[in-house]
């Protein structure tokens, strides 16, 4: 039996009088990977964001691995989620070396270098350990930013919208790179963009939210 | 185009003669007064320097760099009106705080003697200990210059992007490690610069220290001068203490520069506020107003009641007099300031030389040396000048107001020069080329064109150099014509004499005038905040 990993039933989110999200109900198991399309302002991020902790939610419940982490009177701290996220401004620490940022998650961890290694290996930033965010282009910042986001092992790994700033070459070169990464770690990945190719080449289930509403693509 | 090129130099070579001078004399003969100074004093003058400064950093940065994250982090209590009022203390002189100070804690101090009857308890009995020592001093310029570090630090924190610290979270940090290992550490170069400011202001101040007869390198530079006549040893200590805030000085630019290596602003997202409630609002919202009654409210409803105790005439002609005095003084000096700088800035851009912009730059080295040290350097430069260039007067220029004004010109021009420079920015390139093309030249462009355009930078640059001059003490002490007070000078007068109630009005007038450039200051920090949401 398939083990599931992420569980969101009639979930609503509403900020100030302006309803975000309309009872949304979406399941991944784990290895699966979806992709929720919309336009800009469609609510792709916030739906994001309560996954990860980030929003109160309004109504409904939000499940990781069978257990609720967001209800409307319950709250799971973001650092006890276990979640990884991937955005578009990278976000990466700017005052910390490549090696550090990818450390930050896995400090207690006491195959922490070999982690780093290995993951530095699969994202061809061996030889920016040493540099600084700042030192390295978009595309090498958005590498060490997927390999920092790996490195604790996530249930769930979300994207939001990661290759956005990126040019076309690049972005190709990194679907194909982390499409088989996905498939070799066996990640849960819930993927938001408004680029159907980045959706098609990534995920296996694709999603159209709409004015707050979540429904099938054909 | 070879006259804009020529005045820069000009300003430079008169701004750096001051302090050319006092270095000069590292290369002449010691007297007799170091074996003193080694035997007794130096060593005293060194370690209390260095633990006040100790101690003054790790107030300054407990206070401004707490303060500046939880107005930028989160909503509690009073949370609008502290983000603006904790800067009101920069308009109180650390030597006013400690005159309050000493009159509230002392054994006989209005706060002592409230306990006491409030209480009623016997007469000598003391709650509060004496402020009269460094742990006062500390304490005074605590509360007076953590503003330096809460204004660069709140920026920095507003400047960093929410998606950094839900990074930080997403990777298993709670709030308080976000902020100790990601806020903390990325707002260090901000905070940095803003303590190297407080740590300047801290060995230059002469009137807060002299009052708790702390022994720091100014109360003894200005001792070695004015107790043991010894000019030439006053300019050698001043040179030691001033290669050590010359030391700070270029520490605090280059932090400066690494305060850039936050992010990339096309990608910035501003952090939502978290919600405070209840105990932890409260608690937040005490600490917060806890620097703003220490460094604000308390001396100034103390010098309010020193004001109406007080059993003398207030507007007697000695604080009518130094009233006028010191704002002559302070708008002759902001309109020269504001001139010079906007000269100066237009040179650079009307002739495109990139040497005279570090020069310009170079010139708001002035806000960095002690008032004292200025003073000495210029007292030599006039006597200099007397000697060999107006020889045929009897001593025209020492002891004249052109001392004391050059002294507050090289002191306030960084001011005058920041207002200008901003001015300057907001003007496109496009409109000195329309008008060059349209025939308008040199002067013509500068009064025409640019002048019109800067009115507004300009009367700015008057007020901030108006309102530091007001608080000016050391160099006004020492570089006044005969019997020509300002309102420092009274106020130290009086305080010296222990005089607190005559004290009063001149230390309100000097807070009062102070507050205006915060009005402008506050503006911009409500405004910096209204551009986010």
């Amino acid at each position: 039996m398939t083990q599931n990993i992420l569980k969101i039933e009639n979930l609503s989110l509403s900020y100030k009088d302006q309803e975000v999200l309309k009872n949304i109900n979406l399941s991944l198991d784990l290895g699966e990977r979806v992709s929720i399309l919309g336009e800009s302002g469609s609510g792709k991020s916030s739906l994001l964001r309560c996954i990860a902790g980030f929003e109160n939610i309004n109504k409904g419940k939000i499940s990781l691995k069978n257990e609720i982490v967001s209800s409307e009177t319950f709250m799971l701290p973001t650092e006890k989620r276990g979640v990884g996220m991937v955005v578009q401004e990278k976000a990466l620490f700017p005052h910390l070396t490549v090696k550090k940022n990818i450390l930050f998650g896995i400090e207690s961890n006491s195959n922490k270098n070999e982690i780093v290694s290995e993951l530095a290996e699969l994202f061809k930033i061996e030889k920016l350990l040493d540099k600084l965010p700042g030192q390295i282009s978009g595309g090498e910042q958005q590498r060490v930013a997927f390999a920092r986001s790996l490195a604790p092992s996530p249930s769930l790994l979300m994207l939001d919208e990661p290759f956005s700033a990126l040019d076309d070459k690049l972005k190709q070169e990194l679907y194909y790179e982390l499409d088989k990464i996905f498939e070799k770690q066996e990640l849960s990945i819930l993927l938001v963009t408004h680029d159907r190719e980045e959706a098609q080449i990534l995920t296996s289930r694709s999603l159209k939210l709409s004015q707050g509403s979540l429904s099938l693509i054909e | 185009m070879f006259t804009w090129k020529l005045l820069p130099f000009a300003v430079a070579i008169i701004f750096i003669a001051p302090i050319i001078i006092v270095f000069s004399s590292l290369f002449g003969t010691y007297s007799d007064t170091w074996n003193h100074l080694i035997e007794f004093v130096l060593v005293d003058y060194v370690s209390t320097s260095i633990f006040l400064v100790i101690g003054v950093s790790i107030g300054v940065l407990t206070i401004g760099v707490f303060t500046a994250y939880a107005v930028t982090n989160y909503n509690f209590f009073g949370k609008k009106f502290f983000e603006w009022a904790l800067i009101l203390p920069l308009a109180i002189p650390p030597y006013i705080l400690a005159y309050t100070f000493t009159g509230l804690f002392d054994a006989n101090g209005d706060a002592n003697v409230f306990v006491r009857l409030l209480f009623n308890l016997e007469n000598n009995f003391v709650l509060f200990p004496s402020v009269r020592n460094i742990t006062g001093a500390i304490i005074v310029f605590s509360f007076t210059l953590y503003p330096y570090v809460y204004l660069v630090t709140r920026s920095a924190f507003l400047n960093q992007s929410s998606s950094i610290k839900e990074s930080g979270r997403l990777l298993g940090l709670g709030q308080v490690g976000v902020f100790s290992k990601i806020s903390l550490p990325l707002a260090r170069p901000a905070f940095i610069a803003g303590l190297m400011l407080v740590i300047m202001e801290t060995l230059s101040d002469f009137g807060a220290v002299d009052h708790f007869a702390v022994q720091t390198f100014t109360t003894g530079i200005f001792r070695t001068w004015y107790g043991l006549y010894d000019l030439n040893t006053a300019m050698q200590l001043s040179s030691l203490l001033l290669m050590i805030i010359f030391l700070f000085y270029f520490l605090e630019r280059f932090s400066r520069e690494g305060v850039n290596y936050t992010n990339d602003n096309s990608t910035f997202k501003t952090s939502k506020e978290i919600n405070l409630k209840g105990v932890k609002s409260g608690l937040v919202s005490f600490f917060c107003f806890l620097p703003i009654f220490i460094g604000f409210i308390l001396p100034i409803i103390e010098l309010i009641i020193w004001a109406l105790d007080a059993r003398v005439t207030l507007f007697n002609e000695k604080f009518i007099m130094s009233s006028f005095n010191t704002i002559t003084l302070g708008i002759l000096t902001g309109v020269l300031c504001a001139f010079l700088a906007f000269v100066i800035n237009f040179s650079i851009r009307y002739t495109k030389n990139n040497f005279l912009g570090k020069l310009s730059s170079f010139l708001s080295i002035g806000y960095a040396i002690p008032g004292l040290i200025l003073a000495v350097g210029i007292t030599r430069f006039l006597v200099f000048a007397d000697r060999n260039i107006f020889s045929d007067l009897d001593f025209v220029i020492t002891g004249s107001l052109v001392g004391l004004v050059l002294a507050y010109i090289i002191k306030s021009y960084a001011l005058a020069n920041s207002s200008i420079e901003s001015g300057y920015e907001r003007i496109s390139n496009s409109i000195d080329n329309s008008a060059r093309l349209l025939g308008a030249r040199g002067s013509i462009l500068l009064g025409k064109v640019h002048f019109p355009l800067m009115k507004t930078s300009f009367l700015t640059a008057i007020l901030l150099v108006t309102s530091e001059v007001v608080k000016e003490l050391p160099a006004t002490l020492i570089l006044r014509p005969f019997n020509f007070d300002t309102l420092a000078v009274v106020t130290y007068t009086y305080a010296a004499e222990e005089r607190m109630y005559q004290a009063a009005m001149p230390s309100l007038a000097i807070v009062l005038i102070g507050i205006v450039p915060l009005i402008f200051l506050s503006k911009m920090i409500r405004s910096s905040r209204l551009a986010e949401t």
